[in-house]
């Protein structure tokens, strides 16, 4: 069930009706659980089994782990459960690609059989709730958390259906105690609480759900066609066109899927949780290091919590082994967004960048201090320079064929600044170059001037419903037709 | 200079702002230059400076200041208020 479908709404709609309606707290919970498990089926069908095992797997194996009295214990329970969700994960997301690569091999070695592709479908959300549920269990490992005592509580933090197919994915240390009702005469019971829809947080929500589907519908599908009339055939392309198409993709992506985000969080606020942003402008980051404090944060501080730091914390007087560990991270982040080379060289040159500005920031300590990078011109100095970078990732990003990729790539880098297909190109993708320029004007208004949607939800009724009816009569008239999934959804 | 002050200090000095930026809600969502590797340089200036060591688990439990103070308490560091 895609969010911007009207499937979706009605849906959305009737479990807060219910919500609101009925004020018992089994229910309540009961009926967010089998709606999420319902909403996964709706899309996926069988493969909804996968997340049922995943939240029993983790439910029980976090239970074990908290209960084992000695370290090898613990230990084992906690490979158990993560080889059941990286097991899962391997199986239906990178079986296919390692058997292509093998296959590959076997003919350069002329070995005459081949093996042969599982073809399974890749389960929507795979990569989002195994990565939430191996947190879990880690955590409790770690000491830092105590396992759920309730399976219907734990089934509620994995399965609930706003974040459950494209994030962001939840760490169970802040969402389990939203959770939770202290009921003061009994004194630290954990009981589930009770949702009250307030109006401040439907305001807020609703507010952050229109955004979100103003991201989406009205930018990220409109600017879609220039960025598939550019990348689709590359060969021939001048420079500025592939610069286009590199910033048009980087847009695209940003308003698809920082727009489902705010779907998602703004879902949640209205019945009550506060899930953290997945998004902090990323198109102003200084630097490569600040763009992942920026860019699906959820994504980059789980890998960076769960891969970086355990890799490097041991050794982090070898500075070797602190860029290694850093490549390393930044692979496995590429890879976990598809089986696909293009994927992984991503994550490789994304790595390459936080190696180099981390060597440059231990050559030249004082070098964030400086006069210059603290001037207002240092700072849009850095900005371009990081995001002339990232906009180059975009590029490798979308290219799944290498000849394309290397072609474009080439041209990002070495400029041939001839213009007249560029021209062509901008003549007759006049509509996404208006939309570029119109999303830079409104993503500066609101770098600048804090928190928007907050503001915006804050407006007197009359103003707020002005606004609402502008987002969604720009929605209407631009809708692109047809339900255009998420990007996020295939990984 | 008591040591809740050095704990400012230190993390003035890590992350080039000034001490009075620095608060017990202070951490990586409003310190701008507070990433991975600035993460890292923190804690080795605190281990050196308060003669402690951390492990993973409390490393990946930072959130805010208060969260360091609270673990550097569970290494008997105790900071003056």
């Amino acid at each position: 069930m895609l969010f911007n479908t009207l499937d979706f709404l009605v849906f959305f709609f009737i479990i807060l009706c219910l919500i609101s309606q009925f004020k018992f707290r089994k229910f309540q919970h009961l009926l967010i659980i089998f709606s999420s498990i319902f909403f996964l089926y709706y899309t996926d069908s069988y493969l909804v089994t996968l997340l049922i095992f995943t939240i029993l797997l983790h439910f029980y194996v976090g239970k074990a782990i908290y209960n084992s009295q000695t370290v090898i214990r613990k230990k084992i329970f906690l490979l158990i459960g993560v080889i059941g969700s990286v097991g899962i994960l391997g199986i239906f997301k990178y079986a296919d690609f390692a058997i292509l690569q093998i296959n590959a091999f076997g003919m350069v070695v002329d070995l005459n059989s081949e093996i042969p592709l599982l073809n399974l479908a890749l389960p929507i959300g795979i990569s989002f709730y195994t990565f939430q549920s191996m947190s879990y269990i880690i955590d409790i490992y770690r000491g830092n958390l105590k396992p759920s005592k309730s399976l219907k509580e734990y089934a509620f933090f994995v399965a609930f259906f706003l974040p459950l197919v494209a994030g962001p994915i939840l760490r169970a240390s802040a969402f389990l105690p939203q959770l939770r009702e202290k009921i003061q005469q009994q004194g630290t019971t954990q009981k589930l609480k009770l949702f009250v829809i307030e109006n401040q947080n439907l305001k807020f929500g609703i507010t952050l759900m229109s955004l979100g589907f103003f991201k989406k519908m009205f930018f990220a599908d409109n600017i879609e066609p220039l960025v598939n009339n550019i990348f689709s055939n590359p060969i021939g392309m001048e420079s500025f066109s592939i610069m286009i198409g590199a910033i048009a993709f980087g847009v695209q992506m940003y308003c698809d899927f920082s727009g489902y985000s705010d779907i998602a969080i703004g879902g949640a606020a209205i019945l009550g949780f506060k899930i953290p942003l997945n998004f902090n402008k990323p198109f102003f980051a200084t630097s490569p290091s600040d763009y992942w404090t920026r860019w699906h944060i959820s994504l980059s501080t789980w890998v960076r919590d769960y891969l970086y730091y355990p890799l490097v914390f041991k050794n982090r007087k070898s500075s070797s082994l602190v860029f290694i560990s850093l490549l390393i991270s930044m692979i496995v982040m590429g890879i976990w967004h598809g089986a696909s080379w293009n994927f992984l060289i991503w994550g490789g040159i994304h790595g390459v960048f936080l190696v180099c500005f981390t060597m440059l920031r231990k050559k030249f300590p004082t070098a964030s201090s400086n006069k210059f990078f603290k001037s207002k011109l240092g700072k849009i100095f850095s900005i371009l320079v990081t995001q002339y970078l990232i906009f180059l990732t975009f590029i490798v990003f979308w290219m799944r064929d290498l000849e394309h990729m290397i072609y474009a790539v080439k041209k990002y880098i070495f400029l041939d600044f001839a213009l007249d297909k560029t021209i062509d190109i901008v003549d007759a993708n006049e509509f996404p170059i208006y939309l570029l320029i119109l999303f830079g004007i409104l993503h500066y208004l609101s770098y600048r001037n804090g928190n928007l949607p907050e503001r915006l939800s804050k407006l007197k009724i009359h103003y707020w419903i002005g606004v609402l009816f502008v987002i969604f009569l720009l929605v209407a008239m631009f809708y692109v037709g047809g339900n255009r999934e998420f990007i996020y959804f295939q990984f | 200079m008591n040591k809740k002050n050095d704990l400012n200090v230190i993390i003035a000095k890590v992350f080039s702002i000034s001490e009075s930026e620095v608060n017990d809600q202070s951490g990586p969502e409003n310190i701008e230059r507070w990433d991975s590797f600035n993460g890292l340089v923190l804690i080795d200036e605190l281990e050196s400076h308060f003669n402690v060591q951390f492990s993973v688990s409390e490393i990946t439990d930072v959130e805010t200041v208060a969260d360091i103070k609270r673990h550097l308490k569970n290494h008997n560091v105790v900071l003056d208020d």
